[in-house]
């Protein structure tokens, strides 16, 4: 009874030791508060334009015929583009497109509605801008679905000659129609698809950096031994006071990135709250005990931030997230399971976009209690490691 | 002067090696990121993308759909489902992009003209994978009337030119300018691999400057530089210019060179636009440590000012289309004038006369440190800041 009692103790005098040094150092406080409550607040109005709606183009339309009008007027129509300058000539266009003032200009040669009115096929141009994959995609879509729709019509009106009339016509155009269902992102948007990934990645690093500028400096300033008190008891209650503390901390954040900037910025949030608490305690378990393994290895409080705030982005795309999964080299996968943010993301993903329940990420908790585990361990191994080590120097 | 400079600098090159961070962080950390995103992408678009069947029908129309979109280079076809519900459920666990849906006597409705509706369902969640699998669903799905017909236009006797003119009335012809092939990683790796290297220059110029603060060793450089500020910076800073100088060609070779990515115009110039990139994200690390002369606050800055510098170029959502006010913040990031030069030098072919402007703005920030240089040189001497 006593021993637990000792036991407790310890572990709460480490919590209370550790929450002063975090709210004592201006810089670790500028990393968890400033870059947790900041950061996902400044990506979510980055991002905030769900569509890349009404992309600008231009028109050269040497044909000027009812046929290339009404495409011109549909394609203005659309959500995707719209149709912001009518060139005469080509050269006109290019230099619209040369000056970024539009991002695709499509072009109607003198024959496009005769070629039509002949039964031939009619050719026209598109030219994309290949900037940025956004205005490409949107430009590109634009066109064609404009172009299927007209197609539609000019091969109903085509059979009409031949002498099958508007509603047999009609079946053999569309002799199998389909239909196209975006499951479970109704709007196809760019913030609802980046955000959530970011916003576990901005957890997952500044719980990391912050955790590796408080160890480095504790090794500056020779504190990181254990606190006197605690020198001949086991490590765990140290690893376990610390972590309480950036769990209180980060719980708050979680919540603050979770559940209230998604709950502000309209993005999907599918999962009830009870999911999400099974999903983020063992993310921020692993999370706490990799940040404390790593910590150990650090020697000054700088060093830590130069190493690791590098790896942000290769963390995104190791993720499978900004590139298909089923396309990362089987070597980058294994390498990826090392980082709590690969897991997490994924499932975050799953259940707040996809509407996933808890049994259908299981692979992904499991392997998040693994690694919570396994970085328990290697924690205390390291503070033992580092303790031995110093000990011998002493010595 | 220059004799002093040769001091500051040799002073430098001692300093450098003598601690493992610098060469570590910045020869050892680009070479990680080369490595990776190469190996990573090594595919250039990402193909074959997990899809699945949802067959009802199981006739010879819905067998040849599922081996039409196998047979696209964009996706395979890795499962078939019995229902719905149960594609939905491998969709959520992750296990495909997409899914098509053939509905039961698919192939007797269409024989009696009864139009039945082939589905096809996307997972949005991923963004490059959804629209991936959705340009092949689209295109096996706008194939699948055209075929129906010309089967039944055959069996009428219409020779295949009027076949294609009453099939496919417009044929759209496609130019990507300066990225004929939509090459993904030339939209990626452009602009991460400099903007990485700006977060590594960043971190390392504030940290190079702010250990000597922190250390105390701030009298013995200005006195190697003879008590002058700018001697000082030069001869500090122009060991690192070269090394990322050097770092940065080597993206530039395998990425033009041995990629083949697009690159219509000068690369020489590109070349030197990259060189002035280098030295302006230099400046913006003197002026932040200047700002706030503590080792340890100035490298937080420079983190969190670096990695919003790579979004804020503009590289995955444009800039055109953010709030006004973010807008105006993309001015604050020598990245951003990088980006515009280079897509319209690599795509466009411009040359000088269209991007001089960027040139000039990128210049500006060469100039952003004297802004600080009392306040910076003050803190040099004095060391007055706590560097707690």
């Amino acid at each position: 009874m006593k021993r637990l009692y000792t036991y407790l103790k310890d572990i709460w005098y480490t919590f209370c030791l550790e929450l002063h040094r975090i709210f004592s150092d201006t810089g670790v406080l500028v990393i968890f508060f400033a870059a947790g409550l900041l950061y996902p607040l400044l990506y979510s109005s980055i991002y905030h334009n769900n569509n890349l709606e009404d992309v600008p183009v231009a028109v050269v339309d040497e044909d000027d015929s009812a046929d290339s009008r009404r495409f011109i007027n549909k394609l203005d129509a659309t959500p995707d583009v719209k149709v912001a300058y009518h060139c005469v000539t080509m050269s006109e266009a290019e230099k619209l497109f040369r000056q970024h003032k539009v991002h695709g200009v499509i072009y109607f040669p003198n024959d496009y509605s005769s070629k039509l009115a002949n039964l031939e096929q009619a050719y026209m141009s598109l030219y994309c801008d290949m900037s940025s994959f956004l205005y490409y995609r949107s430009v590109y879509m634009g066109t064609n679905f404009v172009m299927l729709d007209e197609m539609k019509s000019i091969g109903i009106k085509r059979y009409n000659l031949k002498g099958m009339n508007g509603e047999d016509a009609a079946k053999l155009v569309e002799a199998l129609p389909y239909e196209g269902v975006d499951l479970f992102l109704s709007s196809q948007g760019f913030s609802s698809f980046l955000l959530p990934a970011i916003l576990i990645l901005i957890l997952h690093q500044t719980l990391v950096i912050g955790v590796a500028m408080l160890c480095g400096t504790a090794y500056e300033e020779g504190k990181h031994f254990l606190p006197k008190r605690l020198r001949h008891r086991g490590v765990h209650r140290v690893v376990l006071g610390r972590s309480t503390a950036y769990l209180v901390i980060y719980a708050g954040l979680a919540a603050y990135g979770m559940i209230l900037i998604p709950h502000l910025f309209h993005l999907p949030q599918m999962a009830s709250v009870t999911t999400l608490f099974y999903f983020a305690l063992p993310f921020l378990l692993a999370t706490t005990f990799f940040a404390l393994t790593i910590g150990n290895f650090i020697r000054n409080r700088e060093t830590g931030v130069i190493y690791l705030a590098p790896l942000t982005v290769i963390l995104l795309f190791i993720s499978g997230f900004a590139w298909p999964q089923s396309n990362v080299p089987l070597f980058w996968q294994w390498v990826g399971y090392i980082f709590p943010s690969t897991f997490a993301i994924k499932g975050y993903v799953s259940i707040n976009t996809m509407g996933a329940t808890l049994a259908q990420i299981r692979p992904l908790l499991v392997g998040l209690w693994v690694q919570a585990g396994v970085y328990f361990l290697t924690a205390i191994l390291a503070i033992k490691w580092s303790r031995s080590r110093r000990m011998s120097r002493i010595n | 002067m220059l004799q002093t400079i040769k001091q500051v600098l040799s002073r430098e090159i001692r300093r450098i090696v003598s601690r493992p961070v610098y060469l570590v962080a910045s020869i050892g950390t680009m070479t990680l990121i080369y490595v990776f995103f190469l190996t990573f992408m090594h595919e250039g678009l990402p193909q074959q993308l997990p899809v699945g069947v949802v067959d009802m029908d199981n006739s010879s129309i819905s067998r040849r759909l599922a081996r039409e979109l196998d047979a696209t280079q964009n996706v395979q076809v890795v499962a078939k489902y019995s229902s719905f519900a149960e594609a939905r459920d491998a969709m959520q666990r992750g296990k495909i992009y997409a899914f098509f849906l053939v509905p039961e006597n698919c192939y007797s409705d269409i024989l009696a003209f009864k139009r039945p509706t082939i589905s096809y369902y996307i997972n949005q969640g991923y963004l490059l994978g959804g629209s991936l699998s959705m340009k092949s669903m689209l295109t096996l799905a706008n194939l699948a009337s055209p075929a129906v017909q010309r089967e039944l236009l055959r069996a009428k006797g219409f020779n295949d030119e009027a076949i294609m003119g009453l099939i496919q009335p417009i044929v759209v012809d496609t130019h990507y300018i300066g990225n004929p092939e939509t090459n993904y990683p030339v939209y990626l790796l452009t602009t991460i691999f400099p903007g990485m290297l700006g977060v590594i220059i960043l971190l390392l110029t504030t940290y190079s400057i702010g250990v000597e603060m922190k250390k105390k060793t701030s009298h013995g450089w200005l006195k190697a530089a003879d008590h002058s500020l700018g001697i000082a910076l030069i001869g500090k800073l122009l060991p690192y210019t070269i090394l990322y100088f050097f770092l940065e060609l080597a993206g530039i070779a395998t990425m033009y060179l041995i990629l083949g990515f697009p690159m219509n115009g000068s690369l020489a110039y590109y070349i030197l636009a990259v060189l002035l990139y280098i030295v302006s994200m230099q400046a913006v690390g003197v002026f932040i440590v200047g700002l706030a002369p503590v080792c340890r606050y100035a490298v937080c800055y420079a983190t969190l000012y670096g990695i919003l510098a790579i979004t804020m170029s503009g590289f995955t959502y444009p800039v055109d289309a953010m709030y006004p006010a973010l807008q105006a913040l993309s001015w604050i990031f020598p990245i951003r004038q990088l980006f515009l030069l280079g897509t319209d030098v690599a795509l466009l072919g411009s040359g000088f006369a269209e991007t001089w402007m960027r040139v000039v703005i990128m210049m500006l920030f060469i100039l952003l440190p004297c802004t600080i240089w009392s306040r910076l040189k003050g803190a040099l001497i004095y060391q007055n800041y706590t560097q707690k």
